[in-house]
C-alpha cells in the first residue's frame, strides 16, 4: 500500500486505537465489579454474634438436612432406638456408606465449626461469656464426633496445612474437660454479663443454665472414660456435680424450632423409612412404660404397639410383619405436623441423674445414694416428656413388670429380665441404670449407641443379618471407620491416624473408652 | 451439512440490482443462501473501473474489480491458468467495456448474473466441415432447460476430446453437429457440466442442475462474523444450511437438529420433559470442574439459542477449535457454534410461510411383564408397592380400596398416561426493501403437546425484526431486535418412574380417581400404600405441577463505515435480557415425600441481562502482485449479571390456591450474580500469497475482572497455515480441489467471578453462614492450546470430497475445585492445576454418486473419535469427583482420575475375593460394596458416525440420516428400580427361589443357596440401585431423520402469486438398527459435566410429520 493511501486513512486508524483504548481501558472499576454485593467480607461484632444461631442447629442436626444421613440412618440404628424399614438402606446391616456418613464429619468441620472458631477467636478477652458458650457447644459437638470415629483433626482445627492430623482420642478428651472447666469458670465469673440472648436457641441467653449444661456435659463425658481411666473419670465427675449439674427439667436442654428451624427428627419421620425397634418394644410394652404412647403410635394396620428387628433384608423389610403399617412410627410430638413446635433434644436433664446414679455404684461422691438418684431420673424423664401424674410414675418406678417378648417371624425373645424396680443386685443395678438412661436420651441416637458400647446395657437384639464382614450380626459395632471424604482431601493425615487406633480402621475396632 | 470447496475470492454482495430475470435472481437466492453467504451490503453501486497497468494476470484485475465495483468474480483458479495477461489503460471505464478489454483475446468468457461474474473457459464455436469420412455426423438439436425448465441461453456444447462445439440462442436451443459414438458434454458457468453419449438419436434435450453448494464453495462464516472464504481458513469448521434445520424441525431446541451431522459434536439430553436442555461438547471435556459447553454465538455477538426460532437460521457454522477464542476470547476455548439467521433482501418483497405439524410417539424401550400381580413373595397384598406377587390368572382378589376385581395383567396401563405429542409451528417472515434500507419481519408460534396426556405442554412466541440501513454509500446501520416468550407447564417428581413402577395388576380404573376428601375433610391421596415415597402416578401427573414462564428480549445494533475499498469500521453493540418465573404448584394430598407441607408453593423469578459492545477495523490490500493482506483489529467487551429472587410458602392456608400471599410461613430469599467483566482487544491478519498460500495470525490480550489483581492481563496468540495445493501444482484433471492446513492455537479463560475473598452469607433470620469454598487469593488463567492438521480434497469434477482433521489440545493451569481437609473448616478450594489431553480425528465424506438431469444422489459421512486423557492433576489429589459422591443419591459418581479418562463412571456393585471372584452371603445373596467404587467405563463415546443420504428426482427428494454412536456406558436407575419392584420381563426369571448366583462365600466356597427374584433384584436393584448390575453400553445406530420433500416446479408457480412451494414429510427417530441399553441411552446425560445416568426421565419419542414452505 502507498503511503498515501495510509495517510489517508490515519483518522480511522487513530479513532478505532482510541475507541480500543476506551474499551479496554477501564480495569479500575475491576474490584468493585468483582466484589459480591450481596455477602460480607468481614465481619463486625454483631455480625459475630449471629454466627451462633445457626452453629447451634447445624451442630445438632448436622446442617439440617443431613439429620437423616448422619444419624438417623447409623446412630440411631445402632443404639436401637428404631429399626429401618424402607428397603433401600443397608446402614442398618452395618454397612457403612460412605456417601451418607460424610454428611456427619462435614455438618461438624465444614458447617458448625467454622463459626465457632471466629467466635471464639474474636470474643476472646473481650466477651468472656459469648467465648465461653461456644466453646462448650464446640465441644457438644466434637464429643459426638470422636465418639463416631476415635481420633479425628483436633489440636490442629483451621490449620492451613496440607494435611491436618488427628488427635489420640484420650488427649481429645483430656483437653474436653480442660475446655469445660474453663468455660465453666469465665460463665461463672461473668454470669452478669449477657451472652447471645435470642440468638441462643437452647437457653435464650441464660448463663446459669450453660453452666449446668457444660457440667452435665462433664459429667457425661467423665462416665464414658471411667472404664478406661477411672482416676481422671472420677475426679471431672465429682468437680462436675459439685460445680452443679442439671438437676430440673427447666434446665433441660432443647433446641428451639420453627419454620426456618424445623425439627429435623420430624422431618425426617415423614419419609416414612423406619418404625419402632423391638428392643423398644420388648421395654416399652413389657413395662407398660407411660413414654410408649409419648414416643411411639400404634401401628395403622393392627392398632397395636409393635416393633422391628434390626438388620433386616430387603426381602424381609417389605413382609406384612415387618412393614410400616404392621409396625409403630413415631407419636404425633415426634412427626411431621409438630416439626416446627416439637423442640430438638439436645441433653436432658434425666440424665445427669442417671449418671450421678452410676457413679455413686462407682462408688464417687454424687451427692446423693444410687436407688434415689435412678428413681429421680426416671422421674424426670417422664416429666421432659409432658407426664406429670405421679401416681402413674410411682408405680413405674416400684413396678416389677418385666421386659416382654415380642416374638413373631423371628421368635424374638425379651430383651433382658429386669424389672423397673431398683434392684437390689449391684449387677442388676447398674444394668437398670443404664437401661432406664438409655430410654431417658431417647432421641439422641448418638448418646445411645455410645453407652451401649461403653456399658453394654441395655442388652441388644443381634441383628438379622450384617453386610459388614468386621463386625457379625450378633454383636455390637464398635465405630465408624475414617471417612472416605476425608481420606481423599487429608490422605497422608489419615494414614497416620490408623496408627492412633486399636486396631485396624474397621468398624470392630473399640474406641479408647470402649473396654466392655 | 456441507464441506465445500472454494473457488475463487468470493465477497458475495446483496442486494443485486433489479433489472434481471427474476427467475435467476431466485435461482442465486437459492444457491447463494445455501451457502450461506447473504451478507448485508453498505457497498455503492459505483460500477466504473480505473485501472492502468501492463501484462497484469487475471486475477489481479479481478481483484480490482472487486474494490472497485460491488460485484464479485466467481472462477476457477485452474480455469484461468492459460489466461493471458492483460495490458489496460482504463479511467473510469464501465465495468462491462473495462471487462470486455480485459477478455479481449482471452480463452475464457464472463458471464454477469446480479453481481456476480462468473468466468468460464470459451468454447471454441467451430462447424467442421463435412466430409466423407464423416458421414455418419448429423445434426443433433435439442433444448436445455433448468430445473426450474427454463430454457437456458448461452450454453456451451462441446464434442468431448475436440474443441468443436456451439452455445445455445435465447430459446436455449442448439443445433450441433455430431457422430455416432462422441459425446456431448454440456456446461454453463454455476451449474454441473453433463455428459450425454451420441447414439442414435436425433435430440437431446438436457437439464442442467445448479452446482450445489457443496462444489461451488461457501463462505463461512467465522469467530465475529467475519466471513471467510472456506480455502484461506486454516482450521476445521462445518457448516449446516438453515434449510436442514427448518424442514425436520426440532422447534424448541434448534441445536438438537445437528445430532449426527457434525463431526466431532455430540448432543445428549438432559432431564425430560418437552424443553429438555441437551448438553453439547465439542471435541470433548477439557476443562475438569469449569465450563465444557461451546460458545453460542448468533449474528455475531454472544448469545445463546435460547428463544430462537428455527425457521429464523439461515445457517449453523461450527468451529471446532480453540481458534474461535481469538476472537471471542475465553469463552470460546471450547469452539464455538455460529448461528446466523435471516436477514432482508432488497429489491424483492416476499412473503415466507414455514409451517409444519409433528406427532411424537413415547418410545417405551423396557420390557414389562404382565405375568404376576401385586404382592410379595408369591402373595398378593393390597398395600404392596411391587408385583412380586402371585401368578396373575383372574383369580379374585380385594384391591386396597376395597373392590374386587380379577388379578390379570394390565397390559394396557401406559394409554392413560401418553398421548400422541403434537408439536404445530407455524412461521411467517415478510423481507423486502430498496437499496437504501431492507426489512425483515418474522413471526411464529409453537404449540407443543408432550407425550405425558396432562401438565406437558408449551407455548412459544417469536418476533425478529430487522432493519438494515445504508444511510450513505459509505455508511450504514443495521438493527435488530428480537422477542421470545415460552409458557410452560410440565409435572415434576418423575411421573414416568411412578407409572412403570405401578403394580402390573391394578387395574387403570381403580387408580384414576386419585384422590379424596376423608370423613375429616382433608383431601387425601388415593394410594394403595400410604406413607411411603411412592405416590398414585395419576396424581403425579395432576397434582405436582412444575410451570415456567420466560421471556427473552434481545437487542443488536450495528454502524458500519467504509473509508474506502479496502478499510471498515464496524461497531456494534448487544443487549439480552431474560425473565424468567417459575413456580411449582403441590396440590393437597400429595404425598410427605414430595411436600411435608400438603399443598404448597414455591416462586422463582430470575431476571439477567447480558450486554456486549466492539469495535472491528477491517481492511484488505494488496500488497504487490502475490501478496494480499486483510485483516481486522477489534476490541471488545463483555459483562452479564443476574437477579433471582425465591419465595416458598411453606404449606398454603387455601389449598391449592396457589399465590404466595397465601403462604403459612413464606420463605423469601434472594440471590445475585455477576460474571466477570471481560475486555478484550485483538487483531487478525491474514496473508495470502498468490491466492494459494494464506497465512493466518491472531492475538488476543484480555482483562478479566475476576482475576487477581496484576494478573487481570493476558495474551494468547493463534497461528495457521493453508497450502491450496490444486492451484499451487498441475494434478492430474481427476483432482478438482486440494488444500493441506496447520493451525496452533492458544486461549485464555480468566477465571470466576468473586473468587479471591472469602465472603460471609446472610442466612434465613439473620444468621450469619460461613463459606465452604476457600477463597484463591492469587491464580493464573486457564491455558489451552490446541494443535491441528487437516486435509481438504476433492476428486471427480467435486464428486467425491473429503475433509480429514487431527487435532490435539492441551489444557493446563485449570482452576480446579477441589475437596479440602475439612478440618481446614473448608469444603473445597481452588487450585491452579491440572493438565487434560484431547485429541482426535474428525472426518467429513462427501460423495455424489449420480447426477443426471433428473436424479441425483448425495451421500454425507461423517466420523469423530476423541480421546481423552488426564495426565495430571496435582501432587497430592489423584483423582477429582465431577458428580455423584458426597451425600447424594445419584445412581453413579463420575470422577477424573490421574491417568484414565475424563468422566469415568464409579458405582456400587459387587464385593470381590482376593480373587476377583463374586462374593454372596451365606443366604446366597449379593454382597455389595459400601461406597461407589467400582469403576465399570467411561460416558464419552468411542466414536460418534453419522450417513446422510440425499436423493432427487425431478421435483422429490428424500433424504435419510443413520446416526451410529459407539462405546460409552450408560446407567439406569429406572431400570433398577422397575427391576427391584418386580414389573420387567428381566423379573420372571427365578420367581420360584431358585436363582442359585454364580458366586463365593465370603469362606471361599462356591454359592449354593438359591434366592428369589424378588430377593435378587431387591438387593441389587430399587431406589439405592447397585449400578454394576445396571451398566450398559450407549452404543446405539439409529434412523435419526428421513425427509421426503416435493417441490412445486416453476411452471405451475408461475401462474399464481405463489413463487416457490415445498412439502416435506419428515421423520425423526425412526428407529434403532442396535441398541442396547434398555432406553435411550441419548437421554442419560445429567448436567454440567456429569453425564451416563439416567433416573425417570420421559422416553424418548418417535416423530413423524409434516412441513410446508411458501413464498409469495
Amino acid at each position: 500500500m502507498s503511503f498515501t493511501i495510509f495517510r489517508s486513512h490515519c483518522r480511522s486508524i487513530i479513532l478505532t486505537l482510541v475507541l480500543t483504548s476506551i474499551l479496554s481501558g477501564c480495569v479500575k472499576n475491576f474490584e468493585e465489579i468483582n466484589t459480591d454485593p450481596t455477602r460480607l467480607t468481614s465481619l463486625s461484632p454483631s455480625d459475630v454474634k449471629s454466627l451462633f444461631p445457626n452453629a447451634l442447629y447445624v451442630g445438632l442436626t448436622h446442617n439440617g438436612a443431613y439429620q437423616q444421613t448422619a444419624q438417623a440412618l447409623f446412630a440411631d440404628q445402632y443404639s436401637q432406638f428404631f429399626a429401618q424399614t424402607a428397603p433401600y438402606f443397608a446402614s442398618h446391616r452395618y454397612l457403612i456408606i460412605d456417601s451418607w456418613i460424610q454428611t456427619q464429619w462435614t455438618g461438624v468441620y465444614v458447617n458448625t465449626l467454622p463459626s465457632l472458631v471466629i467466635i471464639i477467636k474474636e470474643t476472646k478477652g473481650v466477651q468472656p461469656t459469648l467465648n465461653a458458650i461456644a466453646r462448650i457447644w464446640k465441644t457438644f459437638v466434637l464429643h459426638r464426633t470422636t465418639d463416631y470415629y476415635g481420633p479425628i483433626p483436633y489440636s490442629e482445627i483451621g490449620s492451613t496445612n496440607k494435611y491436618i492430623k488427628y488427635d489420640l482420642q484420650k488427649d481429645i478428651y483430656y483437653d474436653f474437660f480442660k475446655e469445660l472447666t474453663e468455660a465453666a469458670a469465665d460463665l461463672k465469673a461473668n454470669m452478669s454479663i449477657p451472652s447471645y440472648g435470642t440468638q441462643d436457641l437452647i437457653y435464650n441467653g441464660d448463663n446459669e443454665k450453660w453452666l449446668r449444661f457444660a457440667n452435665t456435659l462433664r459429667l457425661r463425658l467423665a462416665m464414658r472414660i471411667s472404664q478406661i481411666d477411672p482416676a481422671k473419670a472420677k475426679k471431672e465427675a465429682e468437680a462436675a456435680v459439685a460445680d452443679g449439674v442439671f438437676s430440673d427439667v427447666s434446665q433441660d436442654a432443647f433446641l428451639k424450632v420453627s419454620s426456618i428451624y424445623p425439627n429435623r427428627l420430624n422431618s425426617t419421620t415423614a419419609w416414612n423409612e423406619f418404625r419402632m425397634s423391638a428392643a423398644m418394644q420388648s421395654l416399652l410394652v413389657g413395662y407398660n412404660d407411660p413414654r410408649l404412647s409419648v414416643w411411639f403410635s400404634p401401628a395403622t394396620a393392627t392398632g397395636q404397639y409393635s416393633g422391628v428387628r434390626n438388620g433386616l433384608l430387603p426381602a424381609e423389610q417389605i413382609l406384612p410383619e415387618n412393614d410400616n403399617d404392621h409396625n409403630s412410627n413415631v407419636g404425633a410430638l415426634l412427626s411431621i405436623d409438630n416439626q416446627y413446635k416439637t423442640p430438638e433434644t439436645v441433653m436432658h436433664a434425666a440424665e445427669a441423674f442417671f449418671l450421678r446414679a452410676e457413679g455413686a455404684l462407682n462408688g464417687w461422691d454424687m451427692g446423693g445414694a444410687a436407688k434415689d438418684l435412678y428413681n429421680t431420673g426416671i422421674r424426670m424423664s417422664m416429666n421432659t416428656w409432658g407426664i406429670t401424674d405421679d401416681a402413674a410414675i410411682s408405680n413405674y418406678i416400684n413396678s416389677s413388670n418385666l421386659p416382654m417378648a415380642p416374638g413373631g417371624l423371628y421368635n424374638t425373645p425379651a430383651l433382658t429380665n429386669i424389672p423397673v424396680l431398683f434392684s437390689n443386685d449391684p449387677a442388676q443395678q447398674r444394668e437398670q441404670i443404664l437401661t432406664q438412661k438409655w430410654l431417658a436420651v431417647f432421641p439422641d441416637g448418638f448418646e445411645g449407641w455410645a453407652e451401649m458400647r461403653r456399658s453394654g446395657y441395655p442388652k441388644f437384639y443381634p441383628l438379622l443379618h450384617s453386610e459388614n464382614p468386621d463386625v457379625p450380626a450378633n454383636t455390637m459395632i464398635r465405630r465408624i471407620p475414617f471417612t472416605e471424604y476425608d481420606k481423599q482431601r487429608n490422605s497422608v493425615a489419615v494414614q497416620q491416624a490408623v496408627s492412633l487406633l486399636s486396631g485396624p480402621d474397621n468398624a470392630a475396632t473399640r474406641l479408647w473408652w470402649d473396654t466392655h | 451439512m456441507q464441506c465445500t470447496t472454494f473457488y475463487g475470492r468470493l465477497h458475495i454482495q446483496w442486494p443485486p440490482p433489479l433489472t434481471k430475470t427474476m427467475w435467476l435472481a431466485m435461482k442465486l437466492i437459492i444457491l447463494f443462501s445455501c451457502a450461506g453467504i447473504l451478507q448485508a451490503s453498505a457497498r455503492v453501486n459505483s460500477q466504473q473501473v480505473t485501472f492502468s497497468g501492463s501484462n497484469v494476470p487475471l486475477e489481479k484485475i479481478f481483484n480490482v474489480i472487486e474494490q472497485q465495483t460491488d460485484y464479485v468474480v466467481f472462477y476457477n483458479y485452474t480455469a484461468i491458468k492459460d489466461a493471458k495477461k492483460v495490458t489496460i489503460n482504463a479511467r473510469a471505464l464501465p465495468l462491462e467495456q473495462f471487462l470486455n478489454e480485459c477478455f479481449k483475446s482471452q480463452p475464457l468468457k464472463y458471464v454477469i448474473e446480479g453481481k456476480t461474474i462468473m468466468i468460464a473457459k470459451q468454447p471454441l464455436v467451430v462447424q467442421p466441415a463435412v466430409t466423407a469420412l464423416q458421414s455418419s455426423f448429423r445434426d443433433i438439436r435439442g433444448v436445455i432447460t433448468d430445473e426450474n425448465d427454463e430454457p437456458m441461453p448461452g450454453v456451451s456444447i462441446t464434442i468431448k476430446g475436440s474443441s468443436i462445439g456451439t452455445t445455445t440462442n435465447k430459446d436455449g436451443s442448439f443445433t450441433i453437429n455430431a457422430s455416432e459414438g462422441n459425446t456431448l458434454v454440456f456446461s454453463y458457468v454455476g451449474f454441473v457440466p453433463q455428459e450425454i453419449a451420441v447414439t442414435n438419436q436425433s435430440s437431446i434435450n438436457v437439464k442442467l442442475l445448479l452446482l450445489s453448494a457443496n462444489s461451488l464453495g461457501t463462505v463461512v462464516v467465522t469467530a465475529l462474523g467475519i466471513k471467510r472464504g472456506e480455502k484461506a481458513i486454516t482450521y476445521s469448521t462445518q457448516t449446516l444450511d438453515g434449510n436442514k434445520i427448518n424442514v425436520a424441525k426440532e422447534a424448541i431446541n434448534p441445536i438438537n437438529s445437528l445430532k449426527g451431522q457434525i463431526a466431532g459434536l455430540s448432543i445428549t439430553n438432559v432431564g425430560d420433559g418437552i424443553s429438555s436442555s441437551p448438553k453439547v461438547l465439542l471435541r470433548g471435556s477439557r476443562s475438569i470442574t469449569g465450563n465444557n459447553a461451546p460458545l453460542y454465538v448468533t449474528d455475531g455477538v454472544p448469545s445463546d439459542f435460547g428463544l430462537l426460532d428455527p425457521n429464523n437460521i439461515e445457517s449453523i457454522t461450527v468451529l471446532k477449535g480453540a481458534s474461535a477464542a481469538a476472537a471471542y476470547g475465553s469463552a470460546g476455548q471450547n469452539g464455538a457454534i455460529i448461528i446466523t439467521t435471516k436477514k432482508a433482501r432488497s429489491g424483492k418483497f416476499s412473503v415466507n410461510y414455514n409451517g409444519g405439524i409433528r406427532f411424537d410417539k413415547a418410545l417405551i424401550l423396557t420390557d414389562f411383564q404382565y405375568q404376576y400381580g401385586q404382592g410379595e413373595g408369591g402373595v398378593f397384598f393390597p398395600n404392596s408397592e411391587n408385583s412380586w406377587g402371585p401368578k396373575a390368572t383372574g383369580q379374585m382378589v380385594t384391591l386396597w380400596n376395597g373392590k374386587s376385581v380379577p388379578l390379570t395383567g394390565q397390559s394396557n396401563r401406559f394409554k392413560d398416561f401418553y398421548q400422541l405429542g403434537k408439536t404445530i409451528n407455524n412461521s411467517i417472515s415478510i423481507s423486502g426493501g430498496s437499496d437504501k434500507m431492507q426489512t425483515y419481519f418474522s413471526y411464529s408460534n409453537t404449540r407443543v403437546l408432550g407425550v405425558l396426556r396432562k401438565n406437558n405442554e408449551l407455548t412459544r412466541h417469536t418476533m425478529d425484526l430487522k432493519i438494515q440501513n445504508n444511510i450513505t454509500s459509505k455508511f450504514s446501520i443495521n438493527t435488530q431486535v428480537t422477542y421470545g416468550q415460552d409458557d410452560q407447564s410440565t409435572s415434576s417428581q418423575y411421573p414416568y418412574s411412578s407409572i412403570y413402577v405401578t403394580p402390573v395388576s391394578i387395574p387403570l380404573s381403580e387408580m384414576k380417581d386419585y384422590k379424596y376428601t376423608d370423613v375429616s375433610g382433608v383431601v387425601q391421596q388415593n394410594y394403595w400404600k400410604p406413607n411411603t415415597l411412592g405416590s398414585n402416578p395419576y396424581f403425579t401427573m395432576n397434582g405436582d405441577i412444575v410451570k415456567n414462564f420466560q421471556y427473552k428480549v434481545f437487542g443488536l445494533f450495528t454502524a458500519k463505515y467504509k473509508f474506502s475499498s479496502w478499510i471498515d469500521l464496524q461497531i456494534r453493540g448487544s443487549f439480552t435480557r431474560t425473565s424468567s418465573k417459575n413456580e411449582q404448584d403441590k396440590y393437597a394430598g400429595i404425598s410427605l415425600v414430595q411436600s411435608v407441607w400438603g399443598s404448597d408453593y414455591y416462586l422463582t423469578t430470575t431476571g439477567s441481562q447480558s450486554t456486549y459492545a466492539d469495535a472491528l477495523l477491517t481492511f484488505k490490500r494488496d500488497l504487490n502482485k502475490n501478496f494480499n493482506l486483510s485483516g481486522n483489529i477489534g476490541a471488545s467487551i463483555t459483562d452479564a449479571k443476574s437477579e433471582s429472587l425465591y419465595a416458598h410458602a411453606n404449606g398454603l392456608y387455601k389449598e391449592d390456591f396457589f399465590y404466595i400471599g397465601n403462604g403459612k410461613a413464606p420463605i423469601t430469599t434472594n440471590g445475585n450474580r455477576r460474571s466477570p467483566e471481560v475486555q478484550g482487544i485483538y487483531g487478525l491478519a491474514t496473508l495470502s500469497f498468490k491466492n494459494y498460500l494464506f497465512m493466518e495470525l491472531t492475538g488476543r490480550n484480555d482483562w478479566s475482572s475476576a482475576l487477581p489483581k496484576g494478573h487481570q492481563s493476558y495474551f494468547y496468540p493463534s497461528g495457521g497455515l493453508t497450502a491450496v495445493i490444486s492451484s499451487m501444482v498441475d494434478l492430474p484433471s481427476w483432482i478438482s480441489f486440494g488444500k493441506v492446513r496447520l493451525s496452533y492455537a492458544e486461549s485464555g479463560y480468566g477465571g470466576i467471578e468473586y473468587l479471591n475473598k472469602n465472603y460471609y452469607s446472610v442466612g434465613l433470620g439473620g444468621v450469619i453462614i460461613t463459606p465452604t469454598i476457600q477463597s484463591l487469593g492469587n491464580y493464573k488463567p486457564e491455558l489451552t492450546s490446541s494443535y491441528e492438521g487437516g486435509l481438504d480434497w476433492r476428486f471427480f469434477n467435486n464428486r467425491l470430497g473429503f475433509n480429514l482433521t487431527y487435532y490435539r489440545t492441551e489444557t493446563k493451569n485449570q482452576l480446579l475445585l477441589i475437596g479440602a481437609p475439612s478440618a481446614s473448616l473448608f469444603d473445597q478450594r481452588y487450585i491452579n492445576a491440572g493438565l487434560i489431553r484431547n485429541q482426535g480425528v474428525e472426518l467429513t465424506l462427501n460423495l455424489n454418486p449420480v447426477k443426471s438431469g433428473n436424479f441425483s444422489w448425495d451421500v454425507a459421512f461423517n466420523y469423530a473419535r476423541n480421546k481423552n486423557k488426564v495426565i495430571r492433576l496435582t501432587d497430592e489429589i489423584k483423582s477429582v469427583i465431577i458428580s455423584g459422591g458426597g451425600g447424594s443419591a445419584a445412581a453413579a459418581t463420575i470422577k477424573v482420575v490421574e491417568g484414565a479418562s475424563y468422566g469415568d463412571i464409579y458405582v456400587k456393585g459387587w464385593q470381590r475375593d482376593s480373587l476377583g471372584r463374586k462374593l454372596v452371603s451365606d443366604q446366597g445373596v449379593p454382597l455389595l460394596t459400601a461406597g461407589q467404587d467400582i469403576n465399570v467405563g467411561n460416558y464419552n463415546p468411542n466414536f460418534l458416525m453419522g450417513l446422510n443420504n440425499s436423493l432427487s428426482y425431478k421435483n422429490f427428494s428424500l433424504s435419510f440420516l443413520i446416526d451410529y454412536r459407539n462405546g460409552g456406558q450408560v446407567i439406569s436407575a429406572s431400570q433398577a428400580l422397575m427391576d427391584g419392584r418386580g414389573v420387567t420381563k428381566a423379573t420372571l426369571n427365578g420367581r420360584n427361589n431358585d436363582l442359585v448366583l454364580d458366586a463365593y462365600t465370603s469362606d471361599g466356597k462356591k454359592n449354593t443357596k438359591a434366592i428369589s427374584a424378588q430377593n435378587y433384584y431387591s438387593s441389587i436393584g430399587d431406589i439405592y440401585l447397585s449400578g454394576e448390575f445396571y451398566n450398559y453400553s450407549a452404543t446405539n445406530i439409529r434412523l435419526r431423520e428421513a425427509i421426503l420433500t416435493y417441490k412445486l416446479s416453476n411452471k405451475i408457480l408461475k401462474k399464481g402469486i405463489l413463487t416457490d412451494a415445498q412439502f416435506s414429510l419428515v421423520g425423526r427417530n425412526l428407529f434403532y438398527f442396535q441398541r442396547s441399553a434398555p432406553f435411550d441411552p441419548e437421554i442419560g446425560s445429567n448436567g454440567g459435566n456429569s453425564g451416563g445416568q439416567e433416573f425417570g426421565y420421559i422416553p424418548s419419542t418417535r416423530s413423524y410429520g409434516f412441513n410446508i414452505k411458501l413464498s409469495f
